[in-house]
C-alpha cells in the first residue's frame, strides 16, 4: 500500500546533519541567517503550517501553469485587450512596472532561505519559494511580451528597474532592502508576513477583482495565480513568527512595524490609484480604504494579534491615512504624469467626484478645491498651468513626495539631524522609522538628493525626465485628453 | 449550522477563518463540504464576484472526504491551492484534512 | 550671491516644492518663487492679490530680510501664506 504524505513528510524534510570539520557558525552565519540570539535548539519548533512535497509541487504548479495559459491563449484570439478601458490599462502599466523585477528579487531572498535559514524545514520550503517566484517574473514577462505589438508601455516590465524613474526609486529602496539586504528572518518578518501575507492581497487579490470586472480577465487572471503561490509560500514567516515571540519579541514587532508602514505607503501609490481612479467608475467593486479595512485591518492584522503582536503604535494615524494619502499621492502623480510611464486618468468627472465624496467624507474638503482650480485651468484652455515646473520633495525613507501621506491641512515639516545631516520625511512614521535605524537610509539618496548634487544635468524638468529614462513614447498625460474636466459646467 | 451569504460590502468579523477561492464550481463545493465540516458553526459566504471568502468563526475544518462528496469525484486537497489566493487564519495541512483556527477567538472552542 | 534650494510650502497646496532660491533673495522674493508653483495652479489667487508673507520655523519674516541673513540650511522649510493671513 502506498504511504500518505502525512507518513513520510517529517522524514523527507529532515535534512540536517552534524558538522564535523566545521563550525556551524561558519556554514549559518548570523548575518545570512538572521538567529541573532536566538538559540539554536528553538528552531526545532519550527513547523510549517502548509505542508509541500516536490511531487505535489510539480503536479499542481504544472494544473496552474495549464489554467493561465489556456485563458491567455483564449483571450488573445478573442481580441479583448483592444476593447478595454484605457484608465484601466494604467493599473497593468504601473503593476507590471512596478513588480516584475521585484518578483525577480524575491528568487534571490528565497534562493537565501534555501541556503541559509536557520532550519531545514524552511530551507526545504525555500525551495519551492525560490520556484514560485521564477514563475512570477516569468509570467510577467511572457504576458508582457505578448502585449508589446499593441503598446510600448509594456516594455517598461522589463525596463522599468534599469530607470532612474522616481516611482521605480521608490519600490527599489523598499525591496532591495528587505529582499536583497535581508537576513532570512528579517525578510520572513518584512516579506513572507508584511507584504506577502498582507498587502500583496490589495494587488493581487481585491484588485484582481476590480480587473476581471473591467474586463482584463486575463491580467485578473495571472494575478490571482500567482496570489495562490504566494499565499502558500507567505506561511513560512509564521512559525519564524512564533520563534521570535518567545525569543526576541520585541525584534519582531520592530522589524513588522516598519515593514508594515512602509508597505503602506507603498501601496498607497501603487493600488490607491488603481482602484479609486484608474478603475472606470462602473467596475469598481469597492474603494481602497474599504478593501484595506477587509484584507489588511480585518484579515492580516488579525492573524499577527492571534502570535502575540502589538497593532504597530501608529494604528490610528494609519486608520486616519486611508483616507488621505493615496488620494494626495494620485493627484501628484497625475499633477507629475510627465515622469510617469503611464498615462494616468484624472479620476474626477462629475459622477466619479461624487463616488469619492461617498466614500471619502473628508475628499471634497481636502483635495475638491485644488481639482478645482485644475479644472478651471484646462477649461481657460490653460494646460501648461497644470503641468509641474519644479521636482516635488521626497521622503528620505520612502522615497516618495512629501505631502503624499496625508491632506494637505495636516502638512508638517518632519525632519532628523543624523551624523551632521539634514533628513526629511513624509510622516512622523516615517521619521521613527529612520530614527531608529538610521544607517538603513542615509546612503540612498533620493532624486531629489541628486538633483541638487548635480548628478542631474541640465537641472531643469527635461533634464530630470532625461535622467529618469522617460521617453516620448511612453510618456504620462491624461489618458482622456481632459475630457473629464469640460464635462463640468461653470466650473 | 446554516450557510450565510452577506451582503458583498457587509463587514466581517474579524475572528472569522477559513479559505479564499476563486469564484466557480470549486467555491461552490468548499461552501458545501466546509458546512458539513464544522456542523456547530455557521458558515459565512462573502461573495466578491472573483473571489469566494467561506468562514467559519475561530476553526474552519475542511476534509477530503466532504469535499469529494461535495465533488462527486476524487480530489486531493492539496489541489485546494489552485483556486486558492488567498485564506485567513493559522493553517494546518493533512492529506485528509485542512484546519484554519485562532489560538485567541471565543469562538475557537 | 548663491544658489539656496528651499523646501517652499505654500499653505494649501498638498506637497511642498523643491525651490530653487538665492541667497540674496528677499522674503517677498522667495514668497513670489514659492507661490509660483501653487497659485492659481492649485490653490485660488487669494483676494488681496500676489502679496505674500513667509513664515520659517513658524514666525513670520521681514519682507525685506535676505535668505542669506537668516542662517538656515539648505532645504529649510518655508511656508509662504497670503498676507496678512493667519500664521500657518
Ligand atoms: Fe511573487
Ligand atoms: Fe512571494
Amino acid at each position: 500500500m502506498l504511504l500518505n504524505r502525512d507518513d513520510w513528510y517529517e522524514t523527507s524534510r529532515d535534512l540536517d546533519w552534524t558538522f564535523s570539520y566545521v563550525d556551524p557558525n561558519e556554514v549559518f552565519p548570523a548575518s545570512w541567517s538572521g538567529a541573532g540570539d536566538v538559540p539554536a535548539d528553538a528552531w526545532q519548533d519550527w513547523e510549517e503550517p502548509f505542508r509541500v512535497s516536490y511531487r505535489d509541487y510539480v503536479r499542481i504548479q504544472r494544473e496552474k501553469e495549464g489554467g493561465v495559459k489556456a485563458v491567455g491563449n483564449a483571450l488573445s484570439r478573442a481580441g479583448v485587450f483592444e476593447k478595454l478601458d484605457p484608465a484601466h490599462l494604467a493599473s497593468a502599466h504601473l503593476h507590471l512596472g512596478g513588480t516584475c523585477m521585484v518578483e525577480q528579487m524575491a528568487i534571490t531572498m528565497q534562493s537565501r532561505f534555501c541556503r541559509f535559514a536557520p532550519t531545514p524545514k524552511w530551507r526545504n520550503l525555500g525551495v519551492f519559494g525560490m520556484l514560485d517566484e521564477t514563475r512570477h517574473a516569468q509570467l510577467d514577462l511572457r504576458f508582457a511580451h505578448e502585449l508589446l505589438k499593441v503598446d510600448p508601455r509594456f516594455d517598461w516590465t522589463l525596463k522599468a528597474f534599469h530607470t532612474n524613474e522616481w516611482g521605480i526609486r521608490a519600490v527599489k529602496a523598499f525591496f532591495d532592502d528587505i529582499m536583497l539586504n535581508a537576513d532570512c528572518v528579517e525578510a520572513a518578518l518584512a516579506v513572507s508576513l508584511t507584504v506577502e501575507h498582507g498587502f500583496t492581497n490589495m494587488q493581487f487579490v481585491a484588485l484582481a477583482a476590480d480587473a476581471m470586472a473591467a474586463g482584463d480577465i486575463n491580467w485578473s487572471n495571472l494575478l490571482s495565480s500567482i496570489q495562490t503561490d504566494e499565499a502558500r509560500h507567505a506561511q513560512q514567516g509564521f512559525p519564524t513568527l512564533a520563534v521570535l515571540m518567545e525569543h526576541d519579541p520585541e525584534r519582531a514587532q520592530q522589524a513588522i512595524d516598519v515593514a508594515f508602514w512602509r508597505s503602506t505607503r507603498l501601496f498607497q501609490t501603487l493600488t490607491g490609484p488603481a482602484m479609486d481612479y484608474y478603475t472606470p467608475l462602473e467596475q469598481r467593486k469597492m474603494s481602497f480604504k474599504e478593501f484595506m479595512l477587509e484584507w489588511i485591518v480585518n484579515h492580516h492584522e488579525r492573524i499577527l494579534e492571534d502570535y502575540g503582536l502589538k497593532k504597530p503604535w501608529y494604528w490610528d494615524d494609519f486608520l486616519r491615512s486611508l483616507e488621505t494619502a493615496h488620494h494626495s499621492m494620485h493627484l501628484g502623480m497625475w499633477w507629475y504624469r510627465p515622469t510617469l510611464f503611464f498615462k494616468p486618468n484624472a479620476g474626477v468627472s462629475p459622477a466619479e467626484r461624487e463616488w469619492l465624496r461617498e466614500k471619502y467624507p473628508t475628499w471634497e474638503r481636502d483635495f475638491g478645491y485644488i481639482w478645482d482650480q485644475i479644472i478651471a485651468n484646462v477649461q481657460a484652455g490653460d494646460v501648461p498651468a497644470t503641468l509641474p515646473e519644479t521636482l516635488p520633495v521626497l521622503c528620505n525613507v520612502t522615497h516618495l513626495p512629501i505631502g503624499g501621506a496625508c491632506a494637505p491641512h495636516e502638512l508638517a515639516e518632519h525632519k532628523s539631524e543624523y551624523k551632521g545631516k539634514v533628513y526629511r520625511f513624509d510622516s512622523h512614521i516615517s521619521k521613527w522609522c529612520f530614527d531608529v535605524d538610521p544607517e538603513r537610509y542615509a546612503d540612498h539618496p533620493t532624486v531629489v538628493d541628486r538633483f541638487l548634487a548635480g548628478d542631474i544635468q541640465p537641472m531643469d524638468l527635461p533634464g530630470a525626465l532625461a535622467w529618469m529614462g522617460i521617453t516620448p513614447d511612453v510618456m504620462g498625460d491624461d489618458v482622456y485628453d481632459y475630457a473629464w474636466a469640460r464635462e463640468y459646467v461653470n466650473a | 449550522m446554516t450557510i450565510i451569504e452577506l451582503e458583498s460590502d457587509a463587514a466581517l468579523d474579524v475572528d472569522h477563518v477559513g479559505p479564499v477561492i476563486r469564484a466557480g464550481r470549486l467555491a461552490e463545493c468548499v461552501i458545501d463540504a466546509v458546512a458539513a465540516d464544522n456542523p456547530d458553526r455557521d458558515v459565512v459566504v462573502v461573495d466578491r464576484d472573483d473571489y469566494v471568502r467561506i468562514h467559519t468563526r475561530g476553526r474552519c475544518r475542511l476534509t477530503r472526504e466532504s469535499l469529494e462528496r461535495a465533488l462527486g469525484e476524487a480530489f486531493q486537497l492539496e489541489a485546494l491551492e489552485i483556486e486558492m489566493p488567498s485564506f485567513k487564519g493559522r493553517l494546518r495541512t493533512r492529506t485528509d484534512e485542512f484546519l484554519w483556527y485562532l489560538t485567541t477567538s471565543d469562538g475557537e472552542a | 550671491m548663491a544658489l539656496f534650494p528651499v523646501t517652499g510650502r505654500y499653505i494649501g497646496d498638498h506637497i511642498p516644492h523643491l525651490v530653487a532660491a538665492d541667497t540674496d533673495d528677499t522674503m517677498d522674493e522667495l514668497a513670489a518663487m514659492v507661490a509660483r508653483h501653487s497659485v492659481g495652479k492649485k490653490v485660488p489667487v487669494p483676494p488681496g492679490g500676489p502679496v505674500y508673507d513667509v513664515y520659517i520655523g513658524g514666525r513670520r519674516i521681514d519682507p525685506g530680510v535676505t535668505l542669506g541673513a537668516l542662517g538656515l540650511s539648505p532645504m529649510a522649510w518655508v511656508d509662504v501664506v497670503p498676507r496678512g493671513a493667519e500664521a500657518p
